[in-house]
């Protein structure tokens, strides 16, 4: 092999981009090349374990002889349509003018942040650790939650472009297998260029792709990941996504918190009625009032009904108008709250609360009773522990079915819904169990959350290998 | 566009919300709220006129109308119409407000004496059709014209037709007046007894404070009719088949109390006690506990009721004409003699109000229903046999057990 | 054939206990009290009493036909032609019972939840929810209603134990005749019978041993409660019943304003609209059902789009007044309701008889 001629070959291929590094070495007559991309491996390492061994020993002279002088234990020999994904991946490519193989070593190193605790989860008491991008760290920190033979990693590449790499983490022997390679099987058949974010599989794992409603569990802590792998789930982990999934996904899962597990079991069950009422609050609390208001006042207090009455007599505009141009506010700060830097954060909260709060209920632009309602029907949906913001488009379409149908078109809406959600199951779990179909072992931690010494099965609302997790 | 067929066959829904927004979103971004379409109506006054020249009947509405306020106030205005239907007369009181009427929260009726010269079932026949109007709605009888009732309450504190509810609620000395309602008028025109009660409240002048704050402003409040006031001693309307036939004063309702068995409260008083250091003193006991049972017995095929009273009293007054006031109550014993006493005034009452159903040949507390219940064969064999009304030849016993603490 | 998956027990009995309740608790104890003032309150009870042995039939030949449908059983016992009358009359019985719900809630919900909306919008909401229900399949709709089923039965005894605090006094009993308690019993058993549904969706409900009484509790709470809210409704309006047309409704109609919280009118409200959207959907599935056991080639939607034509056609065609629809439901259907009480039951006593036939076939 000509060596200086590879290199080449290799920097034409990469497009001589800027992180491309080579070097050449010619040791007893043997030339020997070196080709890495140094924005994705370790400089360090490459300079003091790989180069530095090699150039100081005098016994090179073939691939064996390479291979000794290297200290590492991730070695590997590839084929030529091999080398290119293993540079781009963070190996170091050897090669020898001696012969026509291709030496990989392993160097993967780029700077990631340390495994602090989520924004979105935190806890009161528990652990606070959280997944970062660098699948190997989080594939450690699933590790380190279990000593045990049983657990498996198995990687899976997607994406023709971005060669993501993503493993699928189960418990052998309480995962159920048919569920392991489904998932499997649906990784394997992606064909897409790209996966930059877990996010992205989301879609292509659920079992009604179309649907608004989340169908793939997600977390970025792995103590509530090892918590779902130990009851039988399957986790997968993608490379440069902070957040792993989980399969199969039941909407109990939204309700729970990690913090129930470690806080008294009577307070976590107090904390979860508590969520669902948020949950129902938030769904439903605009809808019903709108079509209470529009079609039957006869059902509301004579002092309800002087409130709105006297608070919408200068009103301009309609309630149905009304409520749509509020939620829409709502939204505008939600959204606006989301991306200003913080120190702009507390001048628009002062700003939204004056706007929306004070200066629009004097002015006579909105009226305070709808301002309540949507106030609290947007606040109750974050009692939710997991981010579920399509319930907000939920909401919506319950506002217009109270205001164009009445409570009639109302609780069709709710019923459809319901109907709808039934109709959804994730890997062979009903989507609304243990409630629907009413599994009584399963409620001991749906609603209700009951000491640990008294769950003692596995979750039966989906296949798992082993029932019994406590004797 | 075949991609997008394809798409909506999968999900049909879709389409069907965009239809319904289509069809009735755009009416009900134009919808106001249905507070602002209907009137709030929440007193009704019924007058059957004298002069029937504008019309028989005259329909006054104390209606609720809204003010651009943030301090939410309650703003009542009274409107009325003559028409020669009930009917007819209320969709001209609507005509004046501008808007349909709506009954749903009605709480009070008020009728005037007048109605108590025709068939009142009849004339209320159009408050029923109205499935909007609650049946347990009161209903009540003034000696006055039902309008100055009206606006008697318009210009009390707010809300105010809760205040004649509770002034019927709180008045528990007297048994039917809470119950006066349209559910049970009709019941007890249209039940075997064909009996029903309306609690019966007046328009005295009485003493009102002259400041009386903001509300009092807000409900439109005139200087001159500062003082008037509105009553309820008890007295109650007795009617038979829809047809007012007497009245009954306080007194009288007092002794229906002794023999209705669902009524628990009241007071007794004894004259002419002398003992220790009182000398022709009255003692006026608070009944705390009453329980009634009833039994029935056939002797030669007459009913026999017989009536067990147990009092719990409470001595609460001691009017003494000589002797020492403030005397310790605690110590004092009462002998046989004041419980006997006790006891003849108890029968007193409990004969007077025999009597009343008697004279008047109504079955103010229902005894036909509970006869029937108890013996059903016997009961329609006395009834077959018995000529006239049949309470007169029922025979009643009583006897009491009182005990004061 | 349908080809519905398989419902549990649990979700049969909550389907059992709609079915029954929701019909029920309207405009019949009004009806039933007019005729027969108080002894009205035994009405239903003699009419469970015969929906019970109806039910017990059902169970009897679960047991002993574990995998078998109905059709299968008379087909065997008593030949093709029964097996095509069974479901000839199934579907008039679904189709006829479906018209006549909708009219008596359409009257409901014009009079008392709305106040000037027009039947295009009762269409707009029932025709497209309870087709999607219908078209999701029986496992789909079972759950659904498992959902909803705790909220419902802590709905009906609020409104039951609220109706009782406002009885003061108990009505004369025996002031009607025999003849007019037979003759009303008679008159208003149309209103009765719909757990012959039971029978058409035999071979889907998977019952493992001891989850007979899955069954067996839902649908007698219901029967329970049916006679309680005929009772407290007796007990309250014996001799008003005229001015309470919608039972359900008015029960709560003693406490408008409880305690100052505001009024429970809306409590009721929301369990009628569910308890019509429910059975609405189980009529119009249960029609599907019987319709493609007739024309076995026959699709979910075509058989859906029959249900709504002909569901449809009859509604705006055939309008009746409510006292139309009244009279002719006690003049016509109770003829009818002979499907259920009488036709049932003999195939159900054929097939218990002659088993060996039926299994004989099979080894």
């Amino acid at each position: 092999m000509n060596v200086l001629k590879q290199i080449e070959n290799f920097c034409q291929k990469l497009h001589d981009s800027a992180d491309v590094s080579t070097r050449f070495l010619e040791k007893n007559g043997v030339q020997i090349g070196f080709v890495y991309l140094k924005s994705i491996t370790d400089n360090l390492l490459f300079v003091e374990g790989i180069y530095q061994p090699i150039s100081v020993s005098e016994e090179i002279v073939d691939f064996e002889s390479l291979k000794q002088a290297i200290g590492s234990n991730d070695l590997s020999v590839v084929t030529r349509e091999e080398v290119l994904g293993k540079i781009l991946e963070g190996s170091v490519c050897i090669f020898l003018s001696s012969d026509e193989r291709f030496l990989i070593v392993d160097n993967l190193k780029f700077d990631s942040r340390m495994p602090n605790e989520p924004p979105t989860s935190p806890v009161i008491s528990g652990p606070r650790e959280g997944f970062v991008e660098d699948i190997k760290t989080n594939i450690s920190l699933i590790r380190r939650r279990f000593a045990s033979e049983k657990l498996v990693f198995k990687n899976l590449c997607v994406g023709e472009i971005t060669k993501t790499k993503i493993v699928v983490a189960y418990l052998d022997g309480i995962a159920d297998d048919k569920i392991v390679e489904q998932i499997e099987n649906k990784i394997k058949k992606i064909k897409i260029d790209g996966v930059i974010d877990s996010y992205y599989l989301v879609s292509l794992l659920a079992d009604r792709p179309n649907s608004v409603l989340r169908q793939v569990g997600s977390s970025e802590k792995p103590d509530i990941v090892a918590a779902k792998m130990l009851e039988g789930r399957v986790a997968i982990v993608v490379n440069g996504s902070p957040i792993v999934l989980t399969l199969p996904f039941v909407f109990l899962e939204d309700l729970q918190s990690s913090n129930d597990y470690y806080t008294n079991y009577v307070y976590a069950t107090f904390l979860r009625f508590v969520r669902m009422c948020g949950l129902l609050i938030a769904v439903l609390g605009p809808g019903l009032y709108i079509a209470l208001q529009l079609f039957h006042y006869n059902v509301l207090p004579i002092k309800y009904l002087i409130t709105i009455a006297d608070s919408t007599q200068q009103i301009p505009f309609t309630p149905f108008l009304e409520i749509l141009f509020i939620t829409l506010l709502f939204h505008i700060l939600y959204e606006v709250s989301l991306r200003l830097p913080s120190y702009l954060g507390l001048a628009t909260s002062i700003v939204g609360a004056l706007i929306l709060g004070d200066t629009g209920v004097k002015a006579g632009l909105i009226s305070p009773p709808t301002v309540i309602v949507v106030a609290i029907g947007k606040i109750a949906l974050y009692t939710l522990p997991e981010e579920n913001a399509q319930i907000n488009l939920f909401q919506f379409l319950f506002i217009i079915l109270g205001a164009t149908l009445g409570l009639l078109g109302f609780l069709g809406g709710v019923i459809y819904l319901f109907n709808y959600v039934n109709g959804i199951e994730s890997y062979g779990a009903p989507y609304l169990a243990p409630f629907s179909p009413f599994i009584f072992s399963d409620n001991k931690d749906g609603l209700l959350k009951v000491p640990l010494k008294d769950m003692k099965t596995r979750p039966k609302s989906f296949r798992n290998e082993k029932k019994e997790r406590m004797s | 566009m075949r991609q997008f067929l394809v798409s909506l066959k999968k999900t049909p829904m879709i389409l069907v919300v965009v239809l319904v927004f289509v069809i009735y979103g755009f009416s009900a971004l134009g919808a106001p709220a249905e507070v602002n379409e209907f009137a709030i109506v929440t007193s009704i006054g019924l007058d059957r006129l004298e002069d029937e020249s504008e019309g028989k009947y005259e329909v006054s509405l104390l209606v609720f109308t809204p003010v651009a306020e943030l301090n939410f106030v309650e703003n009542y205005k009274v409107v009325s119409a003559k028409a020669d239907s009930l009917s007819d007369a209320m969709y001209h009181a609507g005509l004046y407000i501008g808007r349909e009427v709506g009954l749903s929260h009605v709480k009070v009726v008020v009728l005037n004496e007048r109605f108590g010269q025709g068939d009142l079932a009849e004339e209320l026949d159009f408050l029923i059709r109205n499935i909007d109007m609650a049946t347990s709605t009161k209903i009540v009888m003034s000696n006055v014209e039902a309008k100055e009732v009206l606006k008697v309450i318009q210009k009390s504190d707010s809300e105010s037709s809760i205040k004649v509810s509770e002034l019927l609620n709180y008045n528990n000395k007297f048994i039917f007046t809470e119950d006066s309602s349209l559910e049970t008028f009709f019941s007890g025109c249209l039940g075997p007894t064909k009996t029903a009660l309306l609690s019966f409240i007046k328009l005295e002048n009485g003493k009102r404070e002259e400041n009386q704050g903001a509300s009092e402003q807000n409900s439109g409040k005139s200087e001159s009719d500062n003082n008037v006031d509105i009553k309820n001693d008890g007295e109650t309307v007795v009617f038979f088949d829809g047809k007012q036939k007497f009245k009954l004063s306080g007194e009288q309702m007092k002794t229906i109390n002794f023999l209705s068995g669902t009524y628990q409260e009241g007071d007794i008083s004894v004259e002419n006690i002398t003992k220790d250091d009182f000398v022709d003193a009255t003692l006026i006991f608070d009944i705390v506990g009453k329980r009634t049972d009833y039994r029935v017995v056939y002797e030669n095929g007459i009913p026999v009721i017989l009536i067990n009273i147990d009092l719990k009293l409470l001595l609460t007054e001691i009017q003494n004409k000589d002797g020492l006031v403030g005397k310790d109550v605690e110590r004092m014993v009462f002998e046989d003699e004041i419980l006997d006493k006790i006891s003849s005034k108890v029968k007193e009452y409990v004969f007077e109000a025999v009597s009343i159903m008697r004279e008047n040949e109504v079955d103010i507390l229902d005894f036909y229903t509970f006869l029937n219940n108890l013996s059903p064969i016997k009961f329609k064999k006395f009834l077959k046999t018995n000529e006239g009304f049949f309470l007169n030849n029922v025979i009643f016993k009583v006897g009491t057990r009182i005990s004061i603490e | 054939m349908t080809k519905d998956k398989t419902i549990t027990a649990g979700q049969a009995g909550a389907m059992c206990f709609f079915m029954i309740l929701a019909n029920k608790i309207l405009v019949l104890p009004s009806l039933l009290v007019e005729k027969t003032r108080a002894e009205a309150m035994f009405v239903p009870i003699v009419l469970f009493l015969i929906e019970f042995l109806m039910i017990f039939f059902f169970f009897k030949l679960k047991k002993k036909y574990p995998n078998f449908s109905f059709s299968e059983i008379v087909r065997k016992s008593c030949g093709r032609w029964a097996v095509i009358l069974t479901n000839v009359l199934f579907v008039a019985f679904f189709l006829s019972k479906a018209v006549l719900l909708y009219n008596l809630k359409s009257i409901f919900l014009k009079s008392v939840v709305y106040h000037e909306e027009n039947a295009l919008v009762y269409f707009v909401c029932f025709v497209p929810v309870v087709t999607h229900m219908a078209l999701a399949g029986l496992r789909v709709m079972g759950r659904t209603m498992q959902v909803f089923l705790p909220t419902i039965f802590v709905l009906v005894i609020f409104v039951v134990v609220v109706g009782f605090t406002g009885i003061t006094n108990i009505p004369a009993f025996f002031e009607s005749s025999v003849s007019q308690f037979l003759t009303t019993t008679f008159g208003h058993v149309a209103a009765f019978g719909d757990s012959v549904f039971l029978f058409l969706i035999m071979d889907k409900i998977e019952v493992k041993k001891g989850e007979f009484k899955k069954i067996f509790l839902p649908t007698l709470f219901a029967a329970i409660f049916v006679c309680l809210i005929n009772i407290v409704f007796v007990l309250a309006y014996c001799y008003t019943p005229f001015m309470h047309p919608f039972a359900f409704f008015e029960l709560i109609s003693f406490v408008r304003e409880y305690g100052g919280m505001g009024r429970l009118d809306l409590i009721p409200m929301v369990g009628i609209i569910v308890f019509s959207y429910f059975q609405l959907a189980m009529y119009m599935k249960f029609f599907m059902i019987s319709l493609q056991n007739l024309f076995e080639k026959m699709g979910d939607t075509l058989s859906a789009v029959v249900f709504v034509f002909f569901f449809l056609l009859l509604v705006n065609f055939v309008v009746l007044t409510s006292s139309q629809t009244i009279f002719y439901g006690e003049m016509i259907l109770p003829y009818f309701m002979l499907f259920p009480f009488v036709i049932v039951p003999i195939f159900s006593i054929i097939g218990l008889c002659f088993r060996k036939k039926i299994l004989g076939a099979d080894g």
